[in-house]
């Protein structure tokens, strides 16, 4: 009795220990930093960070620079590493582990335009022919050439245009693409 | 059930008694895994050939990349691994407890109960509810649920234990337990709503991933391992006194591991650092784990020609050998600045839960399966099939992406190379793991087959006995 | 955040006071000899150590010959 006590203590101690040092410790270390900005953060981009969530971005876009001389993130200009106030306090946190596609800790920097933004979530092959990315047309309306007069449709590459449509982002891509460009390294705060 | 309490404090049952009692629990488990398994299998192949080919059903919202792949992967986590795992750990429990499995009833509702949650959380998945973590991607109330489940499992192994018939509890008892107790645990605290920042999320994302590998995934493995090897060869472990040692040792050092994910990421390096610490020491309970099976092996590896559970347990121990060593290397600063990000870690992933922990489940089925259900296996044939199948998968798998994954870390570390020459690099090999996911799921669909005949069909049996004469002779067949 | 880290060492060092205790313990307790007996546990009368139990790849007459080969050197 006395040596299954023991293992069922080493279990349960094991686990409890490292519990606090790897998930509590850390709250504690982290939180008071991160929680004392505040975050002007528009409707447009928490709902484009669940749009981002809910399409599975970050299965192939890491959203973490990594510091100078380690890898080569800062040279490649994807911006400075990243450091834990750049989040913008938006849960769940899409750090993001796979590089299929570039880091975006920074991407509103480098593509500040929403109609690039547009088209290469529409396809992506119009923007680079080798992206292997996803294309995501149900974030956009296709509607014939004379409907909503005033509102311009994308401008694709001819192979790619629908002959008497036009391709319109729905609310849905703009905020996705608000979201992407509100991820800028140095607004201070993405 | 007073007359069964009675009976099991009068006499010690059979080992073919306490097959017969664990039959429908541990056939449900298993038929539920195997389910999930072909299931996984289906998006896993969806997941694959949409990186090479990405306007293959491009237009279907709810099949897009970026839902397929987490479903792939929870389904197998907790769906295949976690309900067949479930299922071998509580029949070897009772063979070593000489108990028969305790709250069947209670287990076969929690099964079903797990089913009806994956089937929610698949749903909720692809439809775009994902929780958008990985490793929990399944909506908070399937994961309770699940936990749940494991829960009232846990509660049979403790009960299972109390009552044991034996007197000392072998190293395969001590992990099972430590399984049961540690995954419940996990998944209660990461359902917890504290984590409210993003990068104490992410640490806690992390902590949780790393540990449902290694506490929940590893442990029923290794339990495995040290039933088989041993059963199978009549030969007892080499040194049991070093098996002791590994399981503190994974104790102690695993749970540490987490944060060698975000090697480079936004957290504070001290803790980066404890987890790179760990991950090195882990070395000592693999090489311990290693060195024991091998010595308790050596000298009767002939004898896996002759039975189809030695070679998947024998290649799934090996496995576990080569991916956690190199699962120590990864954690060195120096080589996780090649590797993270890349394909090479995909790889790594997938020795682990597929090389390891799948074949080891594959291999404990085989010898499970024709012990409970008191039948034969139908074809020689179509289990060599499905060995070579599977192993030559995961070896194309393995080595096209961690070959290639090493070079797009070179080049991705080379600012001169353009980014996207990294991604046009991968794909011939992203094509070969194509080709390995369908021999795989070959692999999976003759296994199901040779499951479905066994269990359902029984027809004529073939006429060479195929399971040891006792068993025969004393049920009549 | 200098009270954090006197709580860290002080319970570090119970724990692993208490963690050398256990072992000590189990040392003077004598649960440290004979450990080799434990790696009996799988084999009983019914399937004793020294059988092998899944063959089920070897035809009968192969697994007849064998027994037979084993039961001389015995």
């Amino acid at each position: 009795m006395i040596r299954y006590s023991i293992l069922l203590f080493g279990i349960i101690a094991t686990f409890m220990i490292a519990m606090f040092g790897l998930t509590i410790l850390p709250k504690i270390f982290i939180d008071e930093g991160v929680k004392e900005p505040i975050y002007f953060t528009p409707f447009e981009v928490t709902e484009g960070h669940r749009i981002f969530v809910r399409e599975g971005c970050i299965y192939c876009h890491s959203k973490q620079t990594r510091p100078e001389g380690f890898g080569a993130d800062v040279e490649r200009g994807w911006g400075r590493g990243s450091e834990a106030t750049d989040y913008r306090n938006l849960l769940p946190h899409n750090l993001g582990t796979m590089r299929t596609g570039p880091d975006l800790a920074n991407i509103g920097a480098r593509q500040s335009g929403r109609e690039w933004h547009y088209i290469n979530l529409y396809q992506p092959r119009a923007i680079n022919e080798e992206s292997i990315m996803p294309p995501f047309p149900w974030l956009f309306d296709v509607v014939s050439e004379d409907a909503r007069p005033g509102r311009d449709g994308l401008n694709l590459p001819e192979r790619f245009r629908i002959p008497g449509k036009k391709i319109l982002p729905t609310d849905e891509a703009r905020y996705l693409v608000a979201y992407l460009i509100s991820l800028d390294q140095e607004t201070g705060v993405q | 059930m007073n007359q069964e309490k009675q009976s099991n404090q009068n006499k010690e049952l059979s080992v073919t008694e306490l097959d017969q009692k664990a039959r429908f629990v541990v056939l449900f488990l298993i038929l539920s895994g195997v389910f999930w398994l072909l299931f996984g299998t289906l998006l896993a192949l969806v997941a694959s050939i949409k990186m090479h080919l990405p306007e293959w059903l491009g237009s279907a919202e709810w099949l897009t990349f970026g839902r397929v792949r987490p479903l792939h992967l929870n389904t197998m986590v907790y769906g295949w691994a976690s309900l067949t795992g479930a299922g071998v750990a509580l029949w070897m429990l009772s063979r070593l407890l000489k108990v028969p499995i305790l709250l069947r009833g209670y287990i076969i509702v929690a099964g079903a109960v797990w089913n009806i949650a994956l089937l929610v959380g698949s749903i909720q998945i692809l439809a775009g509810f994902s929780r958008g973590i990985e490793w929990l991607e399944f909506p908070v109330s399937t994961m309770v649920a699940i936990v749940l489940c494991v829960i009232i499992m846990s509660a049979s192994v403790l009960l299972m234990i109390l009552t044991r018939r034996v007197k000392q509890l072998y190293v395969s008892v001590w992990y099972i337990l430590a399984a049961f107790l540690w995954f419940p645990l996990l998944g209660l605290v990461s359902s917890l709503p504290i984590f409210d920042t993003p990068t104490v999320q992410a640490g806690m994302n992390w902590w949780y991933a790393h540990n449902a590998l290694g506490l929940w995934f590893t442990p029923v493995g290794l339990a495995a391992a040290y039933y088989f090897i041993p059963k199978v060869l009549g030969r007892p472990i080499y040194s049991y006194g070093l098996s002791l040692l590994g399981f503190w040792g994974l104790a102690l050092f695993y749970n540490w591991n987490g944060f060698h994910h975000l090697i480079g990421g936004p957290v504070p390096t001290w803790f980066v650092t404890i987890s790179i610490a760990a991950s090195v020491m882990m070395v000592i309970p693999v090489v311990v784990v290693a060195v024991n099976h091998h010595m308790t092996v050596v000298g009767s590896f002939s004898a896996i020609k002759y039975s189809p559970t030695l070679r998947f347990v024998v290649f799934a121990a090996m496995s576990y050998t080569f991916v956690s060593l190199q699962g120590s290397m990864q954690a060195l600063r120096s080589v996780n600045e090649v590797i993270h990000f890349t394909h090479f870690v995909v790889a790594h992933a997938h020795i682990g839960m597929y090389a390891f922990v799948t074949m080891m489940l594959f291999g404990a089925c085989y010898y499970i399966l024709p012990r409970i259900t008191l039948r034969e296996w139908h074809s020689k044939k179509l289990i060599k099939w499905h060995f070579w199948l599977t192993a030559i998968g995961i070896i194309i798998y393995a080595g096209a992406l961690q070959g290639i994954g090493l070079f797009q870390g070179f080049a991705m570390n080379d600012p001169d190379v353009p980014f996207t020459d990294t991604v046009t690099m991968t794909i011939p090999y992203l094509i070969a793991r194509s080709v390995s996911g369908i021999l795989m799921g070959a692999g999976h669909l003759i296994f199901a087959w040779l499951l479905v005949r066994m269990v359902f069909q029984p027809g004529e049996q073939p006429a060479t006995p195929l399971i040891w004469e006792k068993i025969r002779k004393e049920f009549a067949l | 955040m200098s009270t954090g880290a006197f709580i860290l060492v002080i319970s570090s060092l119970l724990i692993i006071s208490g963690g050398l205790a256990l072992f000590l313990w189990a040392f003077f307790n004598g649960q440290f000899d004979n450990i080799q007996k434990g790696s009996m546990l799988p084999f009983d009368e019914e399937e004793p150590a020294g059988k092998r139990t899944d063959q089920i790849f070897m035809e009968k007459e192969e697994g007849e010959a064998q027994q037979r080969e084993s039961r001389k050197t015995k």
